[in-house]
């Protein structure tokens, strides 16, 4: 067993590991419960299907982390010189790619075979995705570009839009193209980690300048679009409904990306995948997620995708406009309540109060978006009054996070 | 026979076109220690990296253990320790994984070295790589370089963030490593004390091309710094190639270098009509001069 996880898995690091393997652990205890195999009573038989799809969306985030980290890792190695002149470097990133294939396949097989069919879809798709352009778009470029000696290196992307197109297509013929998709995916990276035509570039240092260039927001929104008309072509063409899981799995993944990658602005718009039949809730925790960490362009140009791509699932003009004003609000708010924010850095406590603190808001607009539909008795005047909610619940507990740190390095 | 670690024939490198590297011939055997100094851009980097197969030459060849450096197999890799300019550690692994990782992947890692190394040397091992200020990454790669006692050493600028002390203990380091095993090191510095500690051989790397390479010693032997002032007046070089640099120095003088072994001061003084005024050089003083 050491063996094969020092051959295949050298990139984990071993606190993320326990992490992921605690939280498999606790996913299938909570499966076993759910399905029955462990009966602890009917009296709250819903607490338990909860706890099952939130230790589910656990190990959606834990292995993310473990399979982002272990790429950021792998990444590194392969950037740094030295490196390259280790015995067998190449054979050992081989496995080391194959190692993490393996578990990214493990985790969404998981979740295939134990999650409703849509999300098992769209945790395959995810995890495709994640290895090509996904939450690490900058480390798996420098990684590539280091292997291949060459610049900056898209052709993954346009891999990975007719896999993210795969997940429209229902049944077993859909989970069987995201598969044969994914594993594509995973042979493109394989042969172009194993292709090195010059391990350095002449202009090493100077391309390192060209992806920071081609990584900023010009580069983004223009690849972003390209996939936002992938995501509307494949929703015209399959339009599927929205499940009752979805909203909260658009939310966690969307806040795991950004828990990930603090440099959100890279990847925010590549997200609108999920947005064909997405329901205004998912709408409103993307334009969450979007609001916390980009900049006011790019969440006012993902909202206006937003609402255009959600005009074919059919929300109207007025709505979709309406949309777009609440993501400007809420970036706005989040401005404002980031000059509070005084040296806040990412760390596990930090990505742990973030989760927490994201969940009770998700779940406290739930209700509030319960309560203004029946209060007001319309829907759209609904979705805008949990907004503002939200915009003052996120103000509010941003500033006094922000009074508090402050008031510290006062001391 | 003492066969030679790593070679290199005639080495040509271009760079947008201009070359870097002009027809570079050398070898080092185990035991030698090679500094290779020049003025910043002269190609020591682009010449280090050639040499290892990290870039590849447009002509000429470099061989390391006999191996071509482009294609070198795992068992000339892990008797090779390499430590890149500003010490290019993989960012987001800590000290201790990385030592970790060298432990299973160098088949002659020595942990006992390894720590003892990082006693030496003062490493932190918690904390993450690029965390680290540029000193104590310096420090970290020299470590991951030399846990496993290489054959070959090659260092790029390995004491540039280090302060005195430190770069004391890492030249005493280097010195018993080369005692004890019979290391050949080659290094490239812009610290000439180093030279001086440490180089068996110097190189001065000028424009791509190597003019100078021979025998540290020797150029205390041999080479002496000369005033020269010309009878008649001011005096032109003469095409000798024991006349290693030469320049007019004010007042009609010159200054010279002047390697003794091929070329006498009296055939010399003869030939010029001229008066010479001459010293002896230490390495350091023999760098300046010939870099000016």
């Amino acid at each position: 067993m050491s063996a094969v996880v020092t051959r295949y898995a050298w990139w984990a690091s071993p606190r993320q590991s326990a992490v992921f393997i605690l939280t498999l652990i606790s996913f299938l205890v909570a499966q076993l419960v759910a399905q029955g195999h462990v009966s602890l009573g009917s009296r709250a038989e819903w607490v338990w299907e909860g706890l099952g799809v939130f230790a589910a969306f656990g190990l959606f985030t834990a292995s993310f982390m473990l399979l982002g980290k272990g790429l950021m890792r792998m990444a590194a190695l392969a950037r740094a010189e030295t490196a390259h002149l280790l015995p067998d470097f190449r054979r050992r990133m081989r496995d080391g790619v194959w190692g993490w294939a393996a578990l990214a396949l493990l985790a969404a097989g998981l979740a295939a075979a134990t999650l409703p069919s849509g999300t098992a879809r769209l945790g395959l798709v995810f995890v495709a995705v994640t290895c090509c352009v996904g939450i690490f778009p900058s480390s798996l470029d420098q990684m590539l570009r280091t292997v291949r000696g060459r610049g900056y290196d898209r052709h993954g992307m346009w891999i990975a839009i007719p896999v993210v197109m795969l997940q429209y297509v229902p049944g077993a013929w859909g989970i069987t193209l995201q598969v044969a998709g994914t594993v594509v995916l995973l042979v493109w990276v394989f042969r172009t980690l194993t292709t090195r035509p010059e391990p350095f570039s002449d202009g090493f240092r100077q391309a390192a300048g060209r992806v920071r260039m081609q990584s900023s927001r010009v580069g983004v929104l223009r690849d972003s679009f390209v996939i936002s008309a992938a995501v509307v072509l494949a929703c015209m063409l399959i339009h599927r409904g929205v499940t009752a899981s979805q909203p909260f799995l658009a939310y966690f993944t969307m806040t795991s990306f950004l828990l990930l990658d603090p440099r959100g602005a890279d990847t925010a718009l590549l997200r609108l995948r999920w947005l064909a039949g997405a329901s205004r809730m998912q709408l409103l925790g993307l334009g969450f997620g979007a609001a916390s960490r980009n900049g006011l362009a790019d969440t006012f140009a993902m909202g206006l995708l937003l609402a255009i791509i959600a005009s074919f699932g059919g929300l109207e003009w007025r709505e979709a406009m309406g949309l777009v004003c609440q993501f400007a609000l809420l970036r706005c708010a989040f401005l404002f309540s980031g000059l509070c924010w005084v040296g806040g850095r990412l760390s596990y406590g930090w990505i742990c109060a973030r989760i927490g603190f994201h969940l009770a808001v998700v779940l406290a607009l739930f209700m509030l978006h319960d309560a203004w539909q029946t209060a007001l008795g319309d829907e759209y005047l609904a979705a805008m009054a949990v907004a503002a909610s939200a915009l003052v619940m996120h103000a509010a507990a941003f500033a006094a996070v922000g009074v508090w740190r402050w008031r510290r390095l006062e001391l | 026979m003492n066969t030679a670690l790593i070679e290199a024939h005639g080495l040509q490198r271009k760079m947008a076109g201009k070359p870097v590297l002009r027809d570079i011939s050398l070898n080092i055997r185990a035991g030698e220690t090679l500094g290779l100094v020049g003025r910043n851009g002269a190609g020591k980097t682009t010449l280090l990296r050639c040499l290892l197969g990290l870039a590849f030459p447009d002509g000429g060849e470099a061989r390391v253990f006999g191996e071509s450096a482009a294609s070198m197999s795992a068992q000339a890799k892990s008797r090779l320790g390499y430590v890149a300019q500003g010490g290019d550690v993989p960012a987001l692994l800590s000290g201790k994984e990385l030592l970790d990782m060298m432990e299973g992947w160098q088949p002659n890692w020595s942990r006992p070295w390894a720590n003892e190394l990082v006693q030496r040397f003062a490493v932190p091992l918690q904390t993450r790589a690029d965390k680290l200020s540029g000193g104590e990454r310096q420090l970290l790669a020299l470590v991951l370089a030399m846990g496993h006692r290489p054959d070959l050493l090659v260092l790029d600028e390995p004491v540039a963030s280090l302060d005195p002390v430190v770069r004391r203990e890492v030249a005493a380091t280097l010195a018993e490593l080369q005692a004890d095993h019979d290391t050949a090191i080659v290094f490239s510095t812009h610290v000439l004390s180093d030279l001086e500690r440490l180089a068996s051989h110097l190189a001065v790397l000028e424009e791509g091309g190597l003019p100078f390479l021979r025998e540290a010693d020797s150029i205390k032997q041999d080479v002496l710094l000369c005033l020269i002032a010309g009878r008649q007046g001011p005096v032109a070089r003469p095409e000798h190639d024991g006349i290693l640099s030469w320049r007019p120095s004010g007042m009609g003088s010159v200054r010279a270098l002047i390697d003794t072994s091929r070329l006498s001061l009296d055939v010399l003084r003869r030939a010029l009509d001229a008066d010479i005024e001459s010293r002896a050089l230490n390495v350091e003083d023999f760098v300046v001069e010939y870099l000016q």
